[in-house]
């Protein structure tokens, strides 16, 4: 546990050595406070609900969860500070979670950042602080599981931009199987209405709308830990061999 | 009494039968040694001859294709993070975490390291490391702006923290200058009594300064394994003498006079100088100046023929050329 937790401590503070880490906050928060004021004109509904700033997210984590994901491992391998890391007395499971770890809670002060959309609703109506919680709640399993994948694709490869490549298209696949525009179009190709429903099941859209709605339903919750567990369990294998 | 005695007789790190394959290509092939506290074991071998893939089977790094690597009797692959807490290991080219100032990095190995220590023994320990490697003027710098000298010391600063039994250096002297390689290399032998030291290099004077050991390694195989004296008597001029003649009117007389009194001996004659070099490296200096003092011949001086180690781990390893 030890080493886990000063593994986390390196990794975490390691995002703040660099630019980075700032550029990355200042354009997360641009990119989803943007979307939903411009995209989602998030004034015209006249709803004190964040529901037009959450159903941009999985689309905003697409391409910014990669970012911080690549580095993970394709930074050690490429730099050979794995050599150093793993004769140290660290096991590869205590390093996979230490870094995941820091790499989630970095996310989670990304998130942390978009609070002020929730004042503003706050200040501007009464909304139901319990969906907004809900839907943070599952903006940071989602973030998580993003953020599995892309530990899983950053150990496959010691290039950054294969890995971020890698990353965005699982990601994309694992958003476009839930994406309203997707499921249509398999109905119109008259796939049967329980296959287009079973596809659905395996996105993240899928599982992190209810949340934003006040709903936490246990398969939502199981459907964001098996993939962060299963991922990273693969990492862990892939960094043993 | 007799389990310490042993632990004792265990307190060592191994290779046996270490071989690892890279696809169909042999890197290490059946490599076997030990290497017990008190030694330093220098490690050559040309480039690609497989000393940083034995090296890394030996942290458990690498996992060997066949073989296992044992550190106190241990199998390190069956017990990884318990063994390497034995163990100091300066990877090739030093890789580290640039981004880091020297003290944060150096702490940072502290907690991993040392994780049972309270954190002012802690910080004790890294202010002595850092004064011990010369780098606690560069302390507050980051790893990035550091010299190639600086950054091998940091290197061998996190290597020796936890003040282990066994260290394995992969070209610890690498890209330093002359007084930095001889600084690193007073300190591997200070601290070459208590610990048993693997380390490789391709600086041949390196072995004489601080090994008692030498494993020649080629193609994956070992083919010496011996004291830096052992192997310096291989050199074909080892124990040779070379009269440095006052004219060169004499050196035909006196080369034929050498031949028939030592027939054994191999001798060679150029303009004003002979190379007398014993059959079997056996000490032939002291009869060769009883003959020439005796047969009244005016020599100059005495040489001895330079019998270098590189010339030795040249002629031992150009027939193991490298794939």
């Amino acid at each position: 546990m030890k080493s886990i937790s000063t593994l986390f401590q390196r990794e975490f503070s390691g995002y703040f050595r660099t630019p980075v880490a700032y550029v990355f906050l200042v354009v997360f928060l641009m990119a989803t406070i943007g979307l939903a004021w411009f995209l989602g004109r998030f004034f015209d509904g006249g709803e004190a609900t964040l529901a037009r700033f959450f159903v941009f997210l999985p689309w905003v984590f697409l391409f910014l969860v990669p970012a911080v994901g690549m580095r993970l491992w394709a930074e050690e391998k490429r730099s050979g500070t794995w050599e150093l890391l793993f004769t140290l007395p660290v096991s590869i499971p205590e390093a996979v979670l230490g870094k995941f770890l820091a790499g989630w809670l970095f996310l989670c002060v990304a998130l942390l950042g978009t609070l002020t959309m929730a004042f503003t609703v706050g200040y501007l109506g009464s909304p139901d602080w319990g969906v907004i919680m809900s839907g943070y709640a599952g903006a940071i399993l989602m973030s998580g599981a993003y953020l599995s994948i892309c530990s899983l694709t950053s150990a496959l490869s010691r290039s950054q931009v294969i890995s971020f490549v890698i990353s965005v298209v699982s990601c994309l696949v694992l958003v476009f199987l839930g994406w309203s525009v997707f499921n249509n179009f398999l109905t119109a190709i008259h796939l049967p209405v329980e296959a287009v429903d079973a596809i659905s099941n395996f996105s993240f859209i899928t599982h992190f709308e209810p949340m934003t709605i006040g709903l936490i339903r246990f398969q939502d919750l199981a459907f964001f830990l098996t993939i962060m567990a299963a991922c990273l369990s693969l990492n862990i294998i892939i960094l043993k061999r | 009494m007799y389990r310490l005695n042993a632990l004792a007789s265990q307190a060592m790190i191994e290779a046996l039968d270490l071989t690892k394959y890279y696809g169909s290509r042999c890197v290490v092939d059946h490599v076997s040694f030990k290497v017990s506290p008190g030694e330093v074991l220098g490690f050559l071998g040309p480039n690609g001859a497989g000393k940083s893939t034995t090296m890394k089977m030996l942290t458990g790094f690498l996992h060997p294709s066949s073989g296992e690597a044992r550190i106190d009797g241990v199998r390190v692959s069956s017990d990884a993070v318990n063994t390497r807490r034995h163990l100091g290991y300066l990877p090739e080219n030093g890789p580290l975490y640039e981004e880091m100032t020297v003290r944060e990095f150096i702490d940072f190995i502290a907690r991993v390291r040392l994780p049972d220590q309270t954190p002012e023994q802690r910080q004790s320990a890294c202010e002595g490391v850092m004064q011990t490697c010369h780098i606690d003027t560069v302390a507050n710098q980051t790893i990035d702006t550091l010299s190639k000298g600086f950054r091998q010391r940091v290197g061998v600063a996190q290597a020796i923290l936890h003040d282990p039994r066994y260290l394995i250096l992969d070209e610890p002297t690498d890209g330093l200058d002359p007084n930095q390689k001889q600084e690193v290399r007073q300190l591997i032998r200070r601290m070459s009594g208590s610990k048993a030291i693997i380390l490789s290099t391709h600086i041949l004077e390196e072995v004489d300064a601080m090994c008692n050991r030498v494993i020649i390694i080629a193609a994956g195989k070992i083919i010496a394994d011996e004291t830096p004296d052992a192997l310096r008597r291989r050199h074909p001029k080892h124990n040779g003498i070379t009269l440095r003649l006052a004219s060169e009117n004499d050196a035909q007389n006196i080369s034929t006079a050498l031949r028939s009194r030592f027939p054994a001996a191999k001798i060679a004659c150029s303009a004003n100088a002979i190379e007398v070099l014993p059959e079997n490296h056996e000490p032939i200096g002291l009869e060769v100046l009883n003959f020439a003092h005796a047969s009244q011949w005016k020599i100059d001086r005495f040489d001895r023929p330079d019998a270098r180690l590189d010339e030795v781990f040249r002629e031992l390893t150009s027939s193991s050329p490298v794939s």
